[in-house]
């Protein structure tokens, strides 16, 4: 009898995928991310900064080449295209087709500071004098600025959270940074967008009467965090007691029928046994008495997905209740059922899904969290590493001056 | 349809007084994609095209491509959609068929189920069409009818949930609403999306005055009937609670059905943990209650959902700390 193997992180493996995507091309099925791609840059870089070999595995030049490239994304007016698949050169200076994007100012920003810019080159004036340009009347932020003062792209919880971390970054410590004679944003109004958009059941949802969802959920916690709006007296939510219960019971144990492509599914639904639908349909629980494997979900009643297990945990992370998960569970399923054998994570864990970008890295981010040996620890907020963090907070800009 | 497009921009003639205008990834790029030669074109010309500020029908002939290969191509639908509205004012007017718009969203739709833009996009189109008075009733009609199509393939999909919200609301189409969830949780009590809907349809049209007591009574009934079917199912407590907080309704309400799916004093009988949840919220509420309140967390921390046990031990430490 051979003893079953202790479940582990095969870290080799996710800094080799990691690297793969960094230093080259990424497959054509990216293709539909491609006005995205500061936002992939960002997982690339922040992945590698978690695997704690960005400034090992790679030279000093070439992170020096990622931040031109990064400067080169900024806009002559501030903030940062999605991606050089909008840059319309000469001929399109100034144009509305070419806009700043509020994800992918927020990434480029994450991004300098993992990869250890001072960030001299960011224009910090003009980036924060866009945000009460992109903040609708009931509080919301758009996702980007189309020329004649067009605010476009949808208005939920997303490109909130994005406005608020652009401005914690360039305001500074108490506001110390780039503020003098800049239009703040509507503060309040964000704080009653949040509030509006919480639902019956407690979790954040896009708008009102929208249906909670654990992704807009860590957007809204983040953004309150950011905005110091948190706090249990705080009035950012309508209660902790009442957000702590929808976040905690998306973690859900794992059974066999997870694992089942959709087909799959619907076949052992209409022409299993009866025995096999049970056993489909069984936990596994360990010597304690709890189950083995238990990932979350982002909604009530939905399958567990592997990037629920950073936006449910950096949620709880926030609050300080981290604790009041299982992290054998979810640990065990993070390694056990979606980490790929070539490194990444998948989205399911359904045999044979591919690993993703944006899963792989929320994977990584989750153990992380949960303080997985071999990972450096990650900041829940701004989803960077400490040590990247701590970096941002000690530039003298950032400290204490007024710099124009 | 739309037109299709060219084998190759820079052979027809119709695109060939543009020049093209190749994306400049720099040096060092992060996250360079290995583009199709198709798609590298196309986006040329969307670009040179983009710089010249243009809205002529051949606008449509090139982002219906881009879109083909790249649905989340953010600015190529707001270009598309600057230029239906002005082809619609001006004498190519033809060129911009809005109902041709539409059908050309379904077919992405039913394909790019993920997909936010072309929710965004038909949010546009739909405002377009609805200048015209006397065919709004026939098209909320068909929007009805297209969402249930998306429905059927995934009955939670976010972005059509929303845009379903958005239609009601916008064109005050709340006929009907409550007997399509119905509808729906017939097929599948689990589904959130519909509980959610449910509510939005209860509670998202009222005024000041509120929902009256009849509708409560019958809220209540319906959740008693999907509990008895499927009593762990988180969906129907979930809205339970919520119902009973919007109308100021207290938790002890309910301590009856509760105690159906919960007999605190014969725990071999339990057979749903969030009726257990609810009975520990009602029973902290009674100070001689406590212990009872306590016993039911442990039940669950130990017994009947023990994922939570920090949870439940979490909860039974602030009734503690407050006795």
């Amino acid at each position: 009898m051979s003893t079953p193997t202790p479940p582990a992180l095969h870290k080799p493996k996710h800094t080799k995928y990691w690297l793969r995507c960094l230093k080259t091309c990424l497959p054509t099925d990216y293709t539909s991310t491609d006005l995205n791609r500061l936002t992939l840059a960002f997982f690339c870089v922040a992945a590698l900064d978690l695997l704690g070999c960005l400034h090992t595995e790679t030279t000093e030049e070439e992170r020096n080449g990622w931040i031109d490239w990064l400067y080169k994304n900024q806009l002559p007016t501030g903030g940062f295209r999605g991606s050089p698949a909008t840059d319309l050169g000469d001929r399109g200076s100034g144009s509305a087709w070419d806009p700043p994007n509020i994800p992918a100012s927020s990434f480029a920003l994450a991004t300098l500071v993992s990869l250890g810019d001072d960030m001299g080159r960011v224009k910090k004036r003009e980036l924060l004098e866009l945000l009460p340009k992109m903040q609708r009347a009931d509080g919301s932020f758009g996702e980007w600025f189309g020329g004649d003062g067009q605010i476009v792209g949808g208005n939920d919880m997303r490109f909130v959270y994005c406005a608020i971390a652009i401005r914690w970054i360039l305001r500074g410590r108490e506001g110390k940074g780039v503020v003098e004679g800049v239009q703040d944003i509507d503060v309040e109004g964000v704080v009653k967008f949040i509030r509006s958009a919480e639902s019956y059941e407690h979790g954040i949802s896009d708008k009102p009467f929208g249906e909670a969802h654990a992704g807009l959920t860590y957007c809204a916690i983040g953004a309150l965090s950011l905005l110091g709006r948190l706090h249990p007296t705080s009035d950012g939510l309508s209660s902790h007691a009442n957000i702590l219960r929808w976040l905690t019971s998306r973690q859900v144990p794992s059974l066999p029928q997870d694992e089942l492509t959709d087909e799959q599914f619907e076949k052992q639904a209409t022409q299993g046994t009866e025995q096999e639908i049970t056993a489909g349909s069984t936990i596994t629980y360990g010597a304690d008495g709890k189950p083995l494997w238990a990932g979350f979900n982002g909604r009530c009643n939905k399958k567990t997905d592997t990037c629920y297990s950073f936006w449910v945990c950096g949620s709880l992370d926030m609050m300080k209740k981290l604790h009041l998960i299982d992290f054998n569970g979810n640990r065990r399923f993070l390694l056990e059922k979606t980490q790929h054998f070539m490194g990444g994570f998948a989205k399911l864990p359904v045999p044979g899904t591919p690993p993703d970008i944006l899963h792989s890295f929320m994977g990584l981010a989750s153990l992380a969290l949960m303080r997985e040996e071999g990972l450096n620890r990650l900041d829940p907020t701004l989803c960077i590493s400490m040590q990247a963090k701590e970096r941002l907070v000690n530039m003298d800009w950032w400290k204490d001056a007024a710099v124009v | 349809m739309n037109q299709p497009p060219p084998d190759s921009y820079a052979l027809d003639p119709s695109w060939t007084d543009l020049v093209p205008l190749p994306q400049d990834d720099g040096e060092h790029p992060l996250a360079q994609i290995a583009y199709t030669e198709e798609y590298s074109e196309a986006m040329s010309y969307l670009r040179a095209i983009m710089a010249k500020n243009e809205y002529t029908p051949r606008v449509l002939q090139v982002t219906a491509h881009i879109i083909e290969m790249n649905p989340a191509h953010y600015t190529v639908w707001l270009y598309r959609a600057k230029t239906l509205l002005s082809l619609l004012q001006s004498d190519d007017g033809a060129a911009a068929d809005l109902g041709r718009e539409l059908r050309f969203l379904n077919d992405l739709a039913l394909r790019h189920q993920k997909n936010y833009q072309i929710w965004n996009h038909r949010q546009t189109v739909v405002e377009a069409m609805a200048a015209a008075p006397e065919l709004v009733g026939q098209m909320v009609r068909e929007e009805k009818q297209f969402t249930n199509a998306m429905f059927r393939r995934d009955g939670k999909n976010y972005h059509v949930w929303s845009y379903r919200q958005w239609l009601v609301r916008r064109f005050a189409a709340w006929a009907g609403e409550v007997e399509f969830v119905d509808g729906l949780l017939a097929a599948d009590v689990r589904n959130n999306s519909a509980w959610n809907h449910r509510y939005f349809v209860i509670f998202g049209q009222q005024g000041e005055e509120g929902v009256g007591d009849e509708v409560v009574e019958r809220e209540v009934r319906v959740v008693e009937d999907a509990v008895f079917i499927a009593p762990q199912n988180a969906s129907a407590w979930n809205y339970l609670r919520g119902l009973l907080g919007k109308v100021g309704r207290p938790l002890s309400s309910v301590e009856g059905l509760c105690l159906t799916y919960a007999p605190l004093d014969n725990p071999d009988a339990i057979t749903s943990s969030h009726a257990l949840d609810l009975l520990a919220d009602i029973y902290a509420g009674r100070k001689e209650e406590r212990a009872k309140a306590i016993k039911a967390l442990e039940l669950l921390a130990a017994r009947y959902d023990p994922i939570r046990a920090n949870y439940w031990n979490y909860r039974a430490g602030i009734i503690k700390a407050a006795a």
